[in-house]
């Protein structure tokens, strides 16, 4: 494959400019080596003309070379794709938005740049993994967690550029400082007080003076980002959660005020919430009980189950219909007196349980705390994979990952919105999948954000109808605000298309902004649903 | 605390695997660096890096309730999948295999295999997968 609109000897001449800039084991253009950057959980993995495909991969060490492979794309106009350790599997992995890009693969810039125990601060090059950074950190004896999502295997400078989570920070681009960035042309930029002669503010203080731009530089194609510093979180004296249970549907309202009200007051770092009597997929490794086929039946129900129809099934089945959790970490008084301050609020609501979880105290032993549950505690983990081991889903998934306002109203209205989707469209497995409640994370301090696992089959007659299934699910949220908050790569414009307010200021803006910063249009075409002038048409 | 105070500050670049203490696990947590630098140790060490996450054996620390975690808290992914496939005929842990020749490992790493996704050279070189072949063949000598 060649990059669209390249000449054969061009694309050759760049790829020996490729290899003086990064070395001939840094260039990447055989069949058997760009396999490995297709998304191994590729939606059109049964339908090969739909697939996005690499032409090339070039593999920088340092900041320079990034340059010098960005002003050699623009000499020849050669579309890039910028991926940092290219493990966003369920959102596209290390595959472009645009077939034909060479990937400028970032995993070669493995440095942690520093440490800084007093400001508590890390700098980081795009290519460190979380486990590589749980590593550094113990080696060096620095008393911090790893904000890691489940897969440790991910970049945290890739992860907080798509917004991306974690069970220590929860949105782990809020705990961003600077950036350093390598813009379209080749030229280095660094933001806030980073642009001064002397940085020595450039983790430290959020602004500098003048636009804050850091932002522009997620989920966008405006540039690279070379280094990224984060906040670090301190290991705590000690780490604990309490889960709230009732049997009462409606009792999910107070529920989540209250828990709610204590992440507002920065007395709980994680909160979530849950139905499991709405659950009946079950736990994993749970047996199906005899309610399991009745609680479907209320899933399907044009109104998804009154409060009363749940209290009396949960009843019966003696499992709880509301269910909120939080997350408590810091010093051993402060932790219990927070425990005694959450029992109090929630002895307000009649007949609920208040059950305080495993108490964990730090320095930990690790061994004693199994894999899957090692990243709550800032461990680093490829152990969460476990959790797909009773999908059937031997080619993978894309997520549909709409967010709504952290409240019960919001909760349910959005349910309502997908069940009304689910029941007209999706076949039984699919309904099975959407209408259960999974859990909802409230990582932001204010939304739930979801993940709904949408699997990739080997009949591609059931892809379309599922890929038309996650688009009308997309639409129908968007049309009431609740977007997508990062979405596959092959379906970026579909999440940008709703934000459509003011005719679409949104995207225009971004157009406008991409036109001037890279008037060649090369770094990923196409990223959030963001294509150069030259490609638009490629858009509609 | 010292370093607390000064604000210590680690510029020193990320070392060489053997050269240092610790090296990346994938199960979660670190380990230990062999004091030894043989193809089977640097073998050892990309295999807990990138593959002991879903292929380790199951999960069995002494004074835990591990035996009545949910069967993810429990097993890792790729070793569930092993033993549905194999049942008793062969371990479902990799390293326990005897039968892996480098032809078939090397395909797996360069390919993937279901939700295994393919590893790129820039992930795990093929010196490190040489190395790989070199821990995950060391009880061939057996088949």
């Amino acid at each position: 494959m060649q990059p669209p609109n390249v000449g054969q000897a061009d694309f050759s001449r760049a790829l020996r400019e490729f290899e003086d800039i990064v070395g001939h084991d840094g260039v990447f253009s055989s069949d058997d080596d760009l396999r490995a950057y297709n998304d191994a959980y590729d939606p059109f993995s049964v339908e090969p003309s739909q697939q996005l495909r690499a032409s090339a991969a070039v593999a920088p060490v340092s900041v320079e070379q990034v340059q010098a492979v960005v002003r050699t794309a623009n000499k020849y106009q050669i579309p890039l794709y910028t991926i940092s350790t290219g493990r966003n599997l369920g959102y596209g992995g290390s595959s472009p938005n645009y077939s034909g890009c060479v990937i400028i693969d970032l995993k070669r810039m493995n440095r942690v740049v520093e440490v800084n125990e007093q400001g508590a601060y890390v700098v980081v090059e795009p290519g460190v993994n979380f486990m590589e950074l749980y590593r550094y950190l113990e080696e060096h004896h620095h008393p911090f967690m790893v904000a890691t999502p489940e897969p440790g295997w991910g970049s945290p400078v890739g992860n907080a550029l798509d917004h991306g989570v974690s069970y220590v920070v929860g949105d782990n681009f809020s705990a961003a400082t600077g950036l350093e960035v390598v813009l379209p042309s080749g030229e280095l930029l660094r933001t806030g007080m980073g642009a001064l002669p002397h940085g020595r503010l450039w983790h430290s203080f959020p602004y500098g003076f003048g636009p804050h731009i850091a932002g522009l530089f997620s989920q966008s194609n405006f540039g690279i980002v070379t280094k990224m510093g984060f906040a670090l979180v301190r290991k705590p004296e000690m780490q604990t959660s309490f889960t709230v249970s009732s049997v009462k549907s409606d009792d999910l309202y107070r529920l989540i005020d209250i828990v709610q009200s204590m992440r507002e007051q920065g007395l709980l770092y994680l909160t979530s919430v849950a139905s499991p009597i709405r659950s009946p997929m079950g736990q994993p490794g749970q047996p199906v009980d005899l309610h399991v086929k009745r609680a479907k039946e209320l899933l399907r129900s044009s109104n998804g189950g009154s409060a009363t129809e749940w209290d009396q099934l949960a009843h019966e089945a003696g499992v709880s219909v509301s269910v909120v959790t939080g997350s408590i970490r810091g010093p051993d008084r402060v932790v219990r007196a927070t425990l005694e301050h959450a029992k109090e609020l929630f002895a307000a609501v009649p007949d609920v349980s208040f059950e305080q979880g495993k108490v964990y105290r730090f320095p930990l032993d690790v061994e004693a705390i199994a894999p899957n549950e090692r990243p709550e505690f800032g461990i680093p983990s490829l152990w969460g994979f476990s959790n797909l081991i009773f999908g059937d889903i031997p080619r993978g998934m894309y997520f549909f990952s709409p967010v709504c306002r952290a409240t019960a109203d919001d909760l349910f209205a959005l349910k309502q919105t997908i069940r009304e989707v689910v029941l007209e469209y999706a076949d039984e497995a699919m309904q099975d999948l959407l209408l259960g409640w999974i859990y909802c994370n409230t990582v932001y301090p204010k939304a739930f954000v979801f993940a709904y696992p949408f699997p990739v089959t080997s009949d591609s007659r059931i892809n379309q109808k599922y890929r038309d299934l996650f688009k009308r699910l997309v639409e129908a949220c968007g049309a009431k605000g609740w977007g997508e908050y990062r979405a596959h790569v092959a379906f970026q414009g579909e999440a940008m298309d709703q934000y459509s307010f003011s005719n679409h200021s949104l995207l225009r803006f971004c157009e406008t902004v991409k036109d001037a910063i890279d008037p060649n249009g090369i770094l990923s075409p196409g990223k959030s649903g963001i294509w150069p002038h030259k490609l638009r048409s490629v858009r509609q | 605390m010292a370093a607390l105070l000064l604000g210590l500050t680690s510029n020193a670049l990320n070392a060489d695997e053997l050269n240092g203490n610790l090296s990346e696990g994938s199960i979660g947590g670190v380990i230990e660096v062999p004091k030894q630098s043989s193809p089977v140790n640097r073998g050892y060490l990309v295999f807990m890096k990138w593959c002991a996450g879903c292929h380790a054996p199951d999960y069995a620390a002494v004074g835990t309730e591990a035996a009545g975690l949910p069967i993810p808290g429990r097993t890792a992914l790729g070793t569930y999948k092993l033993r549905q496939r194999y049942g008793r005929t062969l371990p479902a842990a990799l390293e326990q295999r005897t039968d892996l020749t480098a032809g078939l490992i090397t395909f797996f790493v360069r390919h993937g295999a279901n939700l295994m996704p393919a590893f790129r050279k820039t992930e795990l070189d093929d010196a490190d997968l040489s190395n790989l072949v070199a821990y995950l063949d060391r009880n061939a000598s057996a088949r």
